[in-house]
């Protein structure tokens, strides 16, 4: 497929036919409606189903009844309805299940805004829902990533048979920009589905029960382990970060998504001011690259965090740096998006002076 | 000697964990034996409710989903959309389907969702303690009413099948019950019937079934089925509220 | 799962053609909606006994007068009686 100008949504909506979705269970709202618009229009031509819910709640059980049946299935939505589908969520997490839900984050609390933010880090990267779990979170920056790690998604997804998360925002979903979407290869090594309630009669009487009710606690805390490991496995090996610029620099900016693109911009505008800037930028929120900062901890002499929210992914950082240098912060929330310039100002504070 | 009532291969050998002389039971067989006797057990998905019910799953010989309390209408949605030839059904409560699920039972029923709902209406939520359910009848006391239903303020009892009967989609609605042998034979039709509509694809189908608490009625299990055919009845009329082929 | 079969002797003709009841008796919760919806009254709880749930089990008491009609196997919640005649 040659590269095409497209939509943030769009992309991903597309990434997600191209990679075998053929199930999209949702519900309308700002700033995703592209993905749904795009879904009903195209997934029927490839004998797919498109359902628009009664609501986000029931959007997420009909993804859990569909990923129970074995499908590849997606839902999408945008902050307010995150936080309606968490409940499915856990469900799902705890059934053990794989499916991919986008999140086009827009500025809450509340009602909020519809403009970009990136303030649901926290709810995409501690689980969000009740109990122990953990959602594997995918941050794009560009659109081409965006269709990448939406298939990525997928593959992940029924590898480790739990939800992925592409999670990003308002300002993504509304760019456009070339995306190419080659034709897609299921990762090699993907198990069966022989867990999917088809029928008994496709798995010689044997039944196939989706749960996640364990009354004895002994059995519920096995549960929960075995799905740790898996976790713990996931933190070994699908952990993804760029690190741009990093070698020489002394102040290393951390940010994912949007803000790290901006980064990029303020970066460009440092490097001609003399000033040593790079990037940290985490492309998995969870598992977190904590494994990305030693060496770069060994040669920078402080981090800047930027994010649109009030200092989320902050958090992680601390515990990746763990005291041994000094961090800053720098966020706009409520739907605003920091521009290079502010970025860059922050940078001539941190190294003293506008030249440094 | 020929069988003339054995233990349907609808069911699996896990006893119930339902209370002595819970109705239950009895509609638990009424499925079995329906989806037994339409040769589809092999094929059938069941999906489970929060409640009293949740673990159908271990009771029907057949493939089953958990789902989260109400939403087991949007859980079956999405099995069936996958696998339409497979014959999906949730089995819910009163509480899952008529307070909790509301939105998820409607509009599985407006989209005339190719699938069969079994619906036990006890009158009152049975899993947590016998709290108030939207089914309890005026002047019922439970935990949370403990005066009894106060028609101003804590409502009357919401009637499913005549709400849903409303709706173009469905194609079945009915409301049955297991009080008696001769009742218990109609549900058992209706039951069948349901399931039937949905092997010809002709959309959805909802058989309410009313059901006993004993233990939270605070009756025997004999007397409970005198309230049922006393109390209950009056209060939801038996019958078949929407049958696209006509019948009644 | 044990069974009780509570077919009399077969020693006579009127023994041979009475129906065959057998309780899953372990599986009986003693509720007694068999014993109520039989049409000829001919079921109870023994009393003298429990089973391995703890409860009294519903018998036949009187199979000469049953009549095969199955109506206390279809009323039990439990599955616990088959009925041959």
């Amino acid at each position: 497929m040659a590269r095409k100008l497209m939509k943030g949504n769009e992309a991903i909506a597309a990434a997600a036919i191209n990679a075998g979705c053929r199930h999209f269970f949702g519900y309308p709202i700002t700033p995703q409606n592209e993905i749904p618009e795009y879904m009903s229009r195209e997934l029927p031509k490839v004998g797919g189903v498109y359902l628009q819910a009664e609501s986000e709640v029931a959007a997420i059980n009909m993804v859990y009844g569909a990923a129970g049946a074995g499908a590849r299935v997606l839902t999408s939505s945008s902050s307010p309805g995150i936080s309606l589908m968490q409940e499915g969520i856990s469900y799902i997490a705890g059934a053990e299940l794989p499916c991919v839900l986008v999140n086009i984050m827009r500025a809450g609390p509340g009602l909020g805004g519809v403009q970009p933010a990136q303030a649901d880090y926290f709810q995409a990267t501690r689980g969000g829902g009740h109990g122990d779990y953990h959602v594997v979170v995918l941050a794009p920056a560009n659109l081409q990533e965006a269709a990448d790690l939406t298939q990525l998604a997928f593959d992940l997804a029924d590898k480790y048979r739990n939800p992925v998360m592409v999670l990003a925002d308002g300002m993504i979903g509304q760019l456009m920009e070339p995306v190419e979407l080659s034709p897609y290869h299921p990762a090699a090594g993907l198990p069966p589905k022989d867990w999917a309630t088809t029928g008994t009669a496709q798995s010689g009487g044997r039944r196939r029960i989706i749960n996640s009710l364990y009354l004895y606690p002994d059995q519920l805390e096995q549960h929960i382990r075995a799905i740790f490991a898996k976790y713990a496995e996931i933190e070994r090996t699908e952990v993804r970060y760029e690190l741009h610029q990093c070698d020489d620099a002394e102040v290393v900016i951390v940010a994912y998504g949007t803000t790290s693109r901006i980064a990029r911009s303020a970066i460009e505008k440092c490097r001609r001011l003399g000033l040593r800037v790079g990037l940290l930028r985490p492309i998995t929120l969870y598992p977190f690259p904590f494994a990305a900062f030693p060496p770069v901890i060994e040669r920078a002499k402080m981090f800047l965090v930027v994010e649109m929210s009030m200092g989320q992914m902050l958090d992680d950082v601390k515990i990746a740096v763990a005291g041994r240098k000094p961090i800053s912060f720098y966020g706009r929330t409520g739907g605003i998006v920091p521009t290079p310039e502010e970025v860059v100002k922050q940078v001539q504070a941190l190294l003293g002076g506008p030249g440094a | 000697m020929k069988t003339v009532y054995e233990k349907s291969p609808g069911l699996t050998d896990v006893p119930m964990h339902y209370c002595p002389g819970c109705t239950h039971g009895i509609i638990h067989k009424l499925v079995a034996e329906s989806l037994a006797e339409l040769g589809v057990l092999g094929r059938t998905v069941a999906v489970a409710p929060v409640g009293c019910a949740v673990f159908a799953y271990d009771y029907f010989n057949c493939d089953a989903q958990e789902a989260a309390h109400g939403r087991a209408p949007a859980v079956a949605t999405g099995i069936k959309r996958v696998h339409p030839d497979n014959i999906v059904f949730t089995y819910q409560g009163d509480g899952d389907l008529a307070s909790i699920g509301m939105a998820e039972i409607v509009h599985a029923a407006m989209r005339g969702e190719n699938i069969t709902v079994v619906f036990v209406n006890n009158a009152i939520y049975g899993m947590t303690g016998g709290q108030m359910a939207p089914t309890t009848l005026v002047g019922q006391p439970t935990t949370t009413s403990p005066l009894g239903r106060n028609r101003l303020g804590q409502g009357a009892p919401l009637r499913i099948c005549e709400m849903l009967a409303t709706i173009d989609a469905t194609a079945y609605i009915a409301r049955v019950s297991v009080h008696s042998i001769p009742r218990l034979n109609v549900a058992k039709r209706a039951i069948k019937k349901a399931f039937q509509l949905q092997v010809e694809n002709k959309g959805f189908s909802l058989v309410e079934v009313l059901s006993t608490c004993p233990t939270n009625w605070g009756l025997s299990p004999v007397d409970s089925l005198r309230w049922v055919e006393q109390n209950m009845i009056p209060a939801y009329p038996l019958g078949v509220y929407k049958d696209i082929e006509g019948g009644t | 799962m044990p069974t009780t079969t509570l077919s009399p002797p077969a020693s006579s003709a009127r023994e041979r053609s009475a129906p065959e009841v057998i309780f899953a008796e372990d599986l009986c919760k003693g509720c007694e909606l068999c014993i109520t919806i039989c049409p000829t009254k001919i079921l109870k709880l023994d009393t003298t006994r429990v089973n391995s749930r703890g409860y009294h089990p519903a018998i036949v008491y009187n199979l000469m007068e049953c009549s095969g009609c199955a109506s206390c196997a279809k009323i039990c919640p439990d599955s616990v009686i088959t009925v041959r005649r």
